[in-house]
């Protein structure tokens, strides 16, 4: 088997895989490698770490016959890398397993292995999938992403539920203290379908994947999600567990509103974090109808702070307190200039929401309070 | 005259003597503390035993081979801790600044007493006044810092007095072996003596650096300590950083299912502990050591809480995740660190509130009637012939 190709398209399809490769893997050596199967006039270039693959192709210049092999991930990705674009040959010599690269600089030689070794990546269901914006698929994924939890005690808190009804697409996530769930209006028909997403890799894998402003079709089946856009193909095997019911957790009507510009709130919230006790992140707001006060304290340091500032609350005078990093962390995911906090009272779930609703999207973010004092 | 004033206290073999306060069939006979069977070490014994070569860290099957007639005895750790809380009383009522190193152990500050006192003088009507009103015998040492005062306690043992006034530590340390220093255990000693030093006097004179090549760190400590220098302060409230609890079998075993019962029994007393400290934890580890004295370890962070089902829940994975050889159990253990006072995370899906209550009612009847009164069912076991030992640190 021999072809030419632009290193530079070979490179951006190796690197477009290269999220799903499996390097240095102990369970099976063979995926820290990419397979390349050559089709008359592309070459796909394939890779897996057995929970994801991607599958990406790219045009040749030219090529003597139809063919795969399987070549090492790293090296021919630096090779390809500190190269300018140009067109080069490869040149495979099945019997020794060698690749053989000649390039304007000079020739390179390269183990590989068989393709026929190269485990099998999950085929594309029949039944139809549906479209949606790769935009917010991101953008969803990335905003709930944080509430999620790495425990293995939670297994099902270890995902990201997604959830597809009524021409809606929602995300949600949970750590048992906290909850968010994103809400986009999308036309997917009569399509309905529930899954829980891993939290780690995914996004980071599909990144290179997406383009703006396009559209990409999600497929599932019991165990995989499929990905499918104008530069590839991702399969991620579902997680497991079981999600719990969230709807039933979230309160409605919570009294007691609060409304607060983003950014004062956040950098206050992050500059009171800092002095309070750091495994806790103990944070507590004084509400009055005029002001706001938090405050934090870690007498194991002497450490303490207080802001006070303007706010509009309309409810009860009250005293609550939180973590503050959660606080934080959710804060910093939205892009809203005024929120609005639901409050109950300081024992009960508060609800955080951007005050305007970005256009097609409902995100409602809930915390639970951190209790006065210590209780049995 | 001293410049810094360190009285170290120390009870004589504290858990005999309570044991003679509370029986006086035992005055003047070996007695042995530390389990009746033979997989326990020697907690304490008796000056009587000691005479057989008996020293607490032995196992007990030693110490039976050597001193066959003594009395064994268990131990009862609660009647310990209730007399070191009465001698912590009277220490406390006059002691301007004082230390509780250990149950039975206790530094005094009397820097700038001499003066008005005599340190040695307010230390002797101490000692008289702590044995009249508990009756249990006590030695301590007076120098001018922690270190030589504890070395002196143990040159004073049992039931005396000593005093190394300012200048003269050097003088008093140096004639003694070197496993006298606080610090110098079994390894230490022998590397020591494989170098020639036996005595202190050999080892202050040896330069710190070579110490410190030899031993790391703890050379230059070594060096300062055969020299007498102690800077450490009295702290007289440590703040207690993990809390532990430990099982030996009677018997190597291999019941699962028992073992786990016990491990999450621990593991509920020792959150009802946490709780009554009104303390909560943010890591958990468990222990095993198998019969083959391979002991391992696993540790989880978490959120930070006090439940004991969720703490139980958490040990017994962590369990899980640790036995994986086919073997007999020795040992476990179940340890919780980062412990700290704050409000607790509430939780948004289980039925917290309704488990807080349980909680807080149980502890309210544990404190009532004992702690043993009230326990949850899969803590019970058939027949529980186990070795029981509480570590603080």
């Amino acid at each position: 088997m021999e072809f030419n190709v632009s290193s530079g398209n070979l490179l951006s399809a190796l690197q477009r895989a290269s999220g799903a490769v499996g390097f240095n893997s102990k369970l099976l050596p063979i995926i820290d490698n990419f397979l390349l199967e050559i089709r008359e006039d592309i070459i796909i270039v394939s890779a897996t770490n057995l929970d994801i693959s991607i599958t990406t192709q790219t045009e040749l210049i030219n090529s003597t016959e139809k063919g795969g092999i399987v070549a090492p991930s790293t090296i021919l990705l630096e090779a390809l890398k500190n190269m300018p674009d140009h067109p080069i040959n490869i040149k495979v010599d099945y019997e020794k397993s060698l690749l053989y690269i000649t390039s304007e600089y000079g020739q390179y030689t390269l183990n590989g292995f068989s393709a026929f070794d190269f485990p099998e990546l999950p085929a594309l269901p029949a039944e139809v999938g549906f479209e949606f914006s790769a935009e917010n698929f991101e953008k969803g994924f990335s905003q709930t992403a944080i509430a999620a939890i790495n425990d293995e005690m939670k297994k099902g808190m270890q995902g990201i539920h997604f959830k597809v009804e009524d021409g809606k697409v929602t995300f949600a996530a949970t750590d048992a203290h906290r909850l968010i769930k994103n809400v986009f209006y999308s036309e997917t028909g009569d399509y309905s379908t529930t899954a829980l997403l891993p939290r780690k890799g995914l996004l980071s894998a599909l990144k290179p994947l997406l383009v703006a402003g396009e559209n990409m079709e999600i497929f599932l089946n019991p165990e995989n999600i499929f990905f499918e856009t104008s530069k590839g193909l991702l399969t991620c095997r579902l997680a497991e567990g079981t999600f719990p019911n969230y709807e039933a957790v979230i309160p409605a009507g919570n009294p007691n509103k609060l409304y607060l510009d983003r950014l004062d709130f956040l950098s206050t919230l992050k500059r009171i974090s800092l002095f309070s006790n750091q495994s806790t992140y103990h944070v507590i707001m004084e509400l009055s109808p005029q002001s706001l006060t938090i405050s934090a304290s870690d007498l194991d340091f002497n450490r303490s702070g207080d802001e006070q500032f303007p706010c509009t609350y309309e409810g009860e005078p009250m005293t609550v307190g939180y973590n503050g990093r959660f606080l934080v962390e959710m804060l910093s995911v939205l892009d809203a200039e005024q929120i609005r906090m639901e409050i109950q009272d300081g024992i009960r779930a508060s609800l955080i929401f951007p005050e305007e609703q970005e256009a097609g999207q409902d995100i409602t973010m809930l915390v639970m309070p951190v209790s006065p004092k210590p209780r049995a | 005259m001293y410049k810094r004033a360190v009285v170290h206290m120390d009870l004589d073999s504290f858990f005999v003597s309570v044991e003679r306060l509370r029986n006086s069939a035992f005055n003047g006979k070996p007695l042995i503390i530390g389990g009746s069977s033979n997989r326990g070490v020697v907690a304490s014994c008796s000056y009587e035993a000691r005479k057989f070569g008996v020293h607490s860290a032995m196992p007990v099957k030693m110490a039976r081979y050597l001193c066959p007639d003594a009395i064994f005895i268990r131990g009862d750790m609660d009647a310990y801790s209730k007399q070191s809380e009465l001698v912590t009383q009277v220490i406390a009522e006059e002691a301007p600044l004082y230390e509780k190193a250990s149950i039975d152990e206790f530094y005094l500050d009397l820097t700038g007493m001499d003066r008005h006192f005599g340190c040695y003088l307010w230390g002797k009507e101490l000692r008289q006044k702590i044995i009249r009103e508990t009756g249990l015998p006590i030695s301590f040492g007076l120098s001018v810092n922690k270190m030589v005062s504890k070395v002196g306690t143990g040159e004073a043992k049992p039931n005396g007095s000593i005093q190394i006034t300012a200048g003269t530590e050097k003088s008093f340390l140096h004639p003694l072996p070197i496993n006298k220093l606080p610090g110098v255990g079994k390894k230490t000693s022998v590397r020591l003596t494989h170098m020639g030093v036996r005595k202190i006097a050999t080892l202050s004179q040896i330069p710190p650096d070579l110490l410190t090549a030899e031993f790391g760190k703890n050379g230059r400590k070594l060096w300062e300590k055969a020299n007498g220098i102690d800077d450490s302060p009295i702290t007289p409230y440590i703040e207690q950083k993990s809390m532990s609890s430990e099982r030996t079998f009677e018997q190597d075993s291999l019941d699962i299912k028992r073992i786990k019962s016990i491990l999450a029994r621990m593991t509920g007393e020792l959150a009802y502990e946490l709780r009554t400290k009104e303390k909560l934890t943010s890591c958990i580890t468990v222990k095993i050591r198998y019969a083959d004295f391979n002991t391992f370890t696993r540790q989880k962070k978490i959120t930070y809480t006090s439940g004991d089902k969720k703490l139980c829940a958490y040990a017994d994975k962590l369990f899980d995740e640790l036995y994986t050889r086919r073997q007999m159990i020795r040992l476990i253990g179940v340890r919780f660190s980062d412990m700290l006072s704050s409000g607790k995370q509430l939780n948004l899906f289980e039925d917290e509130l309704k488990e807080d209550m349980l909680l807080e009612r149980m502890d309210a009847i544990r404190q009532k009637f004992g702690k043993n009164v009230l326990q949850r069912a899969s803590w019970i076991l058939p027949q529980s012939t186990i070795t029981h030992q509480k570590l603080h640190s």
